[in-house]
């Protein structure tokens, strides 16, 4: 008899778990959801950036003893780098007056400042690698949504763009990846404005090239000025093929290589561009 | 009390082991299914009760970090495969090795299906297969371990 209730009991349990599986699935955008979500997310996070943590402490506690030596002799160096420093700190505070000065009387307009926000990628699942990734910075360090996010591309030395918030918490946000399938970003060849949007994987396709233009392997593809988060020039990846969909069709696709790959996986580091308000 | 700090352990480890250090050592994108052989695990050796509410909580965290379009899809597969993990060893003896390695298989297979035909909008079946070949391969090989360690936690 016992067992007849507990074999009855795990049925029903079984059907509320789908049923609540379900709902979530059919209301994932409704408002109750989103606060369930959010609130497992900030339980979740907390104890994932803990241990998160504790790994890169052991890890780098063995790198500090190696260091420790050496460090002495840098610190020597950097002492006297820094002196120099300073002295030539005092001859840039008088040239930004006086260029402060000259850009009032002349009526120059003032460029934007961003300020950058360097944070460190905590969650990167291998089966949505190019979908999205978590890092350690959120509203607590003045981020918000549809921030644009790039990465330092070490082979190039440039920028290069990675994706924009989509989700920003206390301490952590959410970004999409350029080469999430639902992404799409205004791109420019040579001068050629297209549309580029993600597949995910680590290529990009790019669509609207018109056919009578020339584009070939290794053109640079960057941002263009139709793009309402990133700037344009912004460096977005490399031509590898280009192909005419159809006969019949007036455009070209050509799938372009991202170049935020090229930032090695330990030193992942994502920077957000955070617009300066006066 | 002990027994649930143990579970929090357990659901801590298992989730950084998936979203955090396999980062670090990823190849190619490719990673074992870690939370699959959690749930596995425990629908074979615990039951169904608790086979069942581990796929549904670590549906929930997985689904958490994931964008909301997908949004409980995952909790609603592991739910079933904590379910019929337990299901299918009823007639098997869970605690060998065989057992293991076959529920593991038709498992991931299922998981992997459902995720093609509901997530999966590239036109790369070739490079999607061959990934989830490899990726059933290496959480078939590193199963046995885990579900060695296990038993002498849970």
């Amino acid at each position: 008899m016992h067992k007849y209730y507990r074999i009855k009991l795990e049925k029903v349990v079984f059907v509320i778990l789908i049923s609540i599986s379900l709902y979530f699935i059919v209301g994932r955008f409704s408002d109750s959801v989103k606060f369930i979500k959010n609130i497992v997310y900030e339980f979740i996070y907390q104890n994932l950036s803990v241990t998160d943590r504790i790994f890169y402490l052991t890890k780098n506690i063995f790198a500090s003893i190696k260091n420790i030596s050496r460090l002495q002799q840098e610190n020597l160096l950097y002492k006297q780098k820094n002196q120099e420093l300073i002295n030539k700190l005092y001859n840039y505070d008088l040239l930004f007056q006086e260029y402060s000065d000259l850009s009032k009387l002349l009526n120059l307009k003032k460029n934007k400042k961003t300020l950058l926000v360097f944070s460190k990628i905590l969650i990167r699942e291998p089966s949505e690698w190019y979908k999205w990734i978590i890092i350690d910075k959120g509203f607590n360090d003045g981020l918000y949504n549809e921030l644009p996010v790039v990465m330092f591309d070490k082979y190039n030395s440039i920028l290069c763009v990675l994706g924009k918030i989509i989700e920003t918490y206390k301490n952590s946000s959410k970004i999409i990846l350029i080469t999430n399938s639902t992404y799409k970003l205004p791109v420019e060849i040579n001068g050629i404005k297209c549309l580029a949007n993600g597949i995910n994987s680590n290529l990009l396709r790019i669509n609207y090239i018109p056919v009578n233009e020339n584009i070939k392997h290794g053109d640079k593809v960057i941002v263009s000025n139709l793009s309402s988060i990133f700037q344009k020039g912004l460096y977005v990846g490399v031509i590898k093929t280009v192909r005419i969909s159809n006969k019949t069709s007036e455009f070209k696709i050509a799938d372009a290589e991202i170049c935020f790959e090229n930032n090695t996986i330990c030193n992942n580091v994502a920077i957000v561009l955070l617009p300066q308000v006066k | 009390m002990k027994k649930i700090i143990r579970y929090i352990i357990f659901y801590i480890f298992f989730c950084s082991l998936q979203f955090i250090l396999w980062q670090y050592t990823n190849v190619y994108n490719i990673s074992p299914n870690f939370i699959l052989i959690a749930i596995v695990y425990i629908g074979i050796i615990k039951g169904k009760m608790p086979g069942q509410l581990t796929g549904f909580l670590f549906g929930l965290f997985w689904d958490t970090f994931s964008l909301i379009d997908t949004f409980g899809l995952r909790i609603l597969i592991f739910t079933v495969i904590g379910y019929f993990s337990s299901e299918l060893s009823k007639n098997f003896n869970g605690n060998k090795i065989f057992t293991q390695l076959t529920i593991i298989f038709f498992l991931n297979i299922f998981y992997s299906l459902y995720f093609y035909f509901i997530c999966y909008n590239t036109n790369k079946t070739l490079y999607f297969l061959i990934q989830k070949s490899i990726e059933i391969f290496t959480t078939m090989l590193i199963c046995p371990l885990f579900f060695y360690i296990l038993k002498f936690y849970i």
